[in-house]
């Protein structure tokens, strides 16, 4: 059962004077698994992160790689490696050199064939003898990926590596990543905080909050099924709806009611793009704006007191509607998702 | 714009030209003397010079070897530590030299340390750490933690990752605080005076010269040479520099 | 290892302060063949009360650093702030700036007696405040430089912009933001000039020594707790300058306009 998981987290706690940065963390990441640790900044992912790679020690509880107890074992003498945020690289040493690094420490054979291979899978062949410092950061990001990979890690963790380029070199990146992580057959475990790159790219995610991991699961389960507020908060957007139902009908503080299975004293989430906007049955509301965004349409509307957003896809099959317009919004009574207070 | 400029290039620069350019033509002009090419030409001083230049290349590195762990020390406390270190190393370099000279001759003389060449090193290294230090303490504070995390998580010791990351990295901090004690060190007189009479220096014999033998133009033709040692090794340390181009 | 390295520290730190508090401490030792302590006294430092050539040659000491700072302060100012532009022979003049920092500070010392034995002018405290000029040229027009380097040009032009000419522009705007690096300058000037000895030793008569040369000469001719007092009023005068001039470059300069 332990050779299954490539790493074993349990009860792992961490703080940092007084406060808890990680708090009772257990996880089981499976080997060629492409995990990622999502959370706002401040959750703990990081210093999770830290904690696998070893340069923090757990407070409590148990960090195992490929079923092997860390506790005190120094980064050197763990089989991890690290793509660090701003990518680390030796500024002293060439794309050669800094590739090299790893493999000299291991006395591996055959550096020069391992460093131009390496190069070749990142797409930056020929490029031995540049200085760092003269590469883009998209360069960058792929020799510090090159660099970690070649020594044929058991876990790669990556720290918010694509955070900083821009919006469509990272879009690009994204999907040669997981290219590379299947071809690796390497266990990755990537953080960020981004929802739309975890939910693109991994296997499983787990969502962390203040230092505690709220949901784990596939990026379906989490987005279509999430256990906790935050976690429907955080991955995806949503329209949260307070009140009460008896198992026919909801009905929220506010005075608003709609169809529902649920009973007692819930939430009940609903996806904007689930919402259907049409005059006739429905929750009364108005318009309020209407944000063009080429391939979907984000209206706002005001019902009562509050505002729900609705996303449309912009493919002519509903019709258009315009700001000021009073008209009603619905959905399936099994789109709104019940989670605890 | 021009005319600002000019006046104020002029004042300077007819300053350093009568006296600094002028001198050292003057010094040129003494050196080149009878006296001065006789002392030249005699074996004596350029085994002073060979002398003081082991003393300093000796004093330097051990400088480097004292003052390092310090440097690194302090890069790694906390800020108000470190202004407080640094403020602790930094005084004494405020202050006189030969009092401080005559200090540590205080403390040698009585327990029979001073006159020997060991004691004018020992001197010479105690006297002029603030000056390794610090510029040793800038190059290490600048590097970037995350590189030497990197090396460790790739598998380096962290020996290892000492020597092949943060020594390399820190080299320009290194050269700078070498140039800037091999440089005066090699010129000293006082000191070594003070220290040790019997191990003279180029600096106490050019003192020798003036105001002992009357022989300006041999000291002179000493100084000259100084100079041009001491130009030479500044400027290849320039070059060097610019070369690297590391921050 | 940083437990380590914390205790080789302070070990420096004790190398670095033993000596000086050791002599500080025997100044104040009865006996005048200072191995060993026989009493307290003030004997010495009423000796040097006493000493009327060690007031004169205190008062020179303070001249020759008054003097030279004030003259080197505003040609090294010039010569930072001509810095900044580039011009023909930009590349020698930033050398020859640079050169009384290159070499140790016996060369330039003897490098002026022989011009000055040369045009057969006789030394004099007046020849030592040029040697001394010459040298500390160099510091503040470094100092000031690092501190031009800092800021921005466009302040200038907009000063100008708004109606001021160049030269108003420059005392209104330019001078106010680097006066901390001109008067940083002017400290350090002020510090080299009243600690050196060997530019002063070979530059000036003997009848107008300063403080460095009598302890030189003292320490050459016989050691005597005479020697620990006067040094420890050298040092205590050192520091309090130091403290002084701390306090002045805390001070926010006035009429910088916020």
């Amino acid at each position: 059962m332990n050779d299954d998981h490539d790493v074993t987290l349990r009860g792992v706690t961490k703080s940092f004077g007084g406060r808890r940065a990680v708090n009772e963390v257990s996880l089981d990441i499976r080997r060629g698994e492409f995990f990622s640790l999502l959370g706002p900044s401040g959750c703990g992912k990081t210093t999770l992160m830290r904690i696998i790679a070893g340069f923090e020690s757990a407070d409590s509880g148990v960090v195992t790689l490929a079923g092997k107890d860390m506790a005190g074992v120094p980064p050197h003498k763990r089989d991890v490696n690290m793509v660090f945020q701003n990518y680390a690289l030796f500024p002293h040493l060439s794309v050669a050199g800094n590739i090299a690094f790893g493999l000299k420490i291991a006395n591996a054979p055959d550096i020069e064939k391992r460093i131009a291979g390496a190069l070749a899978k990142v797409n930056l062949s020929g490029y031995e003898s540049r200085a760092v410092t003269t590469l883009s950061g998209g360069e960058q990001q792929r020799v510090a990926l090159a660099r970690a990979v070649v020594t044929g890690p058991r876990v790669l963790l990556l720290d918010e590596p694509l955070s900083a380029l821009d919006l469509k070199l990272r879009k690009g990146l994204q999907a040669e990543l997981r290219r590379f992580q299947r071809e690796l057959a390497m266990t990755f475990i990537f953080v960020t905080h981004d929802q739309e790159e975890a939910l693109a790219m991994s296997d499983r995610i787990a969502v962390m909050n203040q230092g505690r991991v709220e949901q784990v699961g596939a990026p379906e389960d989490i987005y279509e099924r999430p256990a906790t507020r935050f976690a429907a908060e955080f991955v995806g957007a949503g329209n949260f709806f307070e009140g009460s139902g008896d198992g026919k009908t909801f009905r929220t503080k506010d005075g608003l009611s709609f169809d529902a299975a649920a009973t007692g004293e819930v939430v009940i989430m609903v996806r904007p793009e689930k919402m259907q906007i049409a005059s006739g049955a429905g929750i009364p509301c108005r318009v309020e704006e209407v944000l063009y965004q080429g391939a979907s349409r984000s209206i706002l509307l005001k019902a009562g007191d509050r505002r729900l957003l609705v996303e449309d896809a912009n493919d002519g099959a509903s019709a258009r509607v315009r700001v000021g317009e009073t008209t009603a919004v619905s959905w399936r009574p099994q789109d709104g998702l019940v989670l605890p207070r | 714009m021009k005319g600002r400029l000019l006046a104020l290039l002029a004042a300077p620069t007819a300053w350093l030209i009568l006296f600094l350019v002028i001198p050292t033509a003057a010094l040129a002009a003494a050196a080149f003397s009878a006296d001065g090419v006789r002392a030249l030409a005699e074996p004596v001083t350029w085994l002073l010079f060979w002398r003081s230049f082991r003393i300093a290349v000796v004093s330097t590195g051990l400088c480097l070897l004292v003052s390092y762990p310090v440097a690194y020390f302090i890069a790694g406390c906390s800020p108000r530590w470190r202004g407080l270190l640094l403020f602790l190393i930094v005084l004494p370099f405020w202050t006189n030299l030969l009092v401080r000279t005559y200090a540590l001759k205080f403390c040698l003389d009585p327990l029979g340390w001073s006159n020997s060449e060991a004691a004018v090193v020992v001197a010479l290294v105690q006297s002029f750490l603030p000056f390794m230090i610090l510029p040793l303490y800038s190059s290490i504070e600048k590097l970037p933690k995350r590189l030497l995390e990197a090396a460790q998580d790739l598998g380096a010791s962290p020996a290892r990752a000492f020597w092949t990351v943060t020594v390399p990295l820190t080299m320009p901090g290194i050269a700078a605080g070498c140039i800037l004690v091999f440089i005066p060190v090699l010129g000293i007189f006082a000191l070594p005076e003070f220290i040790d009479e019997r191990s003279p220096m180029i600096g106490s014999q050019i003192n020798l010269y003036f105001m002992k033998n009357s022989n300006p133009g041999a000291g002179s033709a000493l100084t000259l040479i100084l100079m041009v040692l001491t130009i030479t090794l500044t400027g290849l340390y320039s070059r060097f520099k610019k070369s690297e181009g590391l921050v | 290892m940083r437990k380590l390295l914390g205790g080789f520290t302070a070990l420096v730190l004790a190398a670095l302060y033993a000596p000086i508090l050791v002599m500080m401490a025997f100044s104040f030792n009865e006996s005048k063949y200072s191995v060993r302590w026989t009493g307290f006294t003030l004997d010495w430092y009423r000796k040097l009360a006493d000493d009327a050539v060690l007031h004169r040659e205190f008062g020179n000491t303070l001249i020759l650093a008054v003097s030279t700072t004030v003259i080197s302060t505003v040609l090294g100012t010039m010569a930072a702030l001509a810095a900044r532009d580039s011009f023909r022979g930009k590349r020698l003049y930033t050398m020859l700036i640079a050169l009384p920092v290159m070499v140790p500070d016996i060369v330039l010392a003897i490098a002026m007696r022989a011009f000055f034995s040369a045009v057969h002018f006789p030394l004099s405290l007046g020849t030592a405040v040029i040697a001394h000029t010459t040298f500390n040229l160099a510091y503040v027009a470094v100092v000031v430089s690092a501190r031009l380097q800092g800021l921005d040009r466009s302040i200038e032009l907009a000063a100008q912009d708004l109606g001021a000419s160049p030269v108003r522009a420059f005392w209104k705007v330019t001078m106010p933001a680097i006066l901390p690096g001109v008067v940083s300058g002017a400290v350090l000037a002020f510090t080299l000039s009243f600690d050196d000895f060997v530019i002063t030793y070979f530059t000036t008569s003997p009848g107008d020594a300063t403080l460095p040369m009598r302890i030189y000469s003292m320490v050459r001719f016989a050691v005597t707790p005479e020697i620990n007092a006067l040094s420890t009023v050298i040092l205590l005068a050192s520091l309090a300058l130091i403290v002084a001039a701390l306090k002045i470059s805390r001070v926010p300069v006035a009429g910088g306009g916020r």
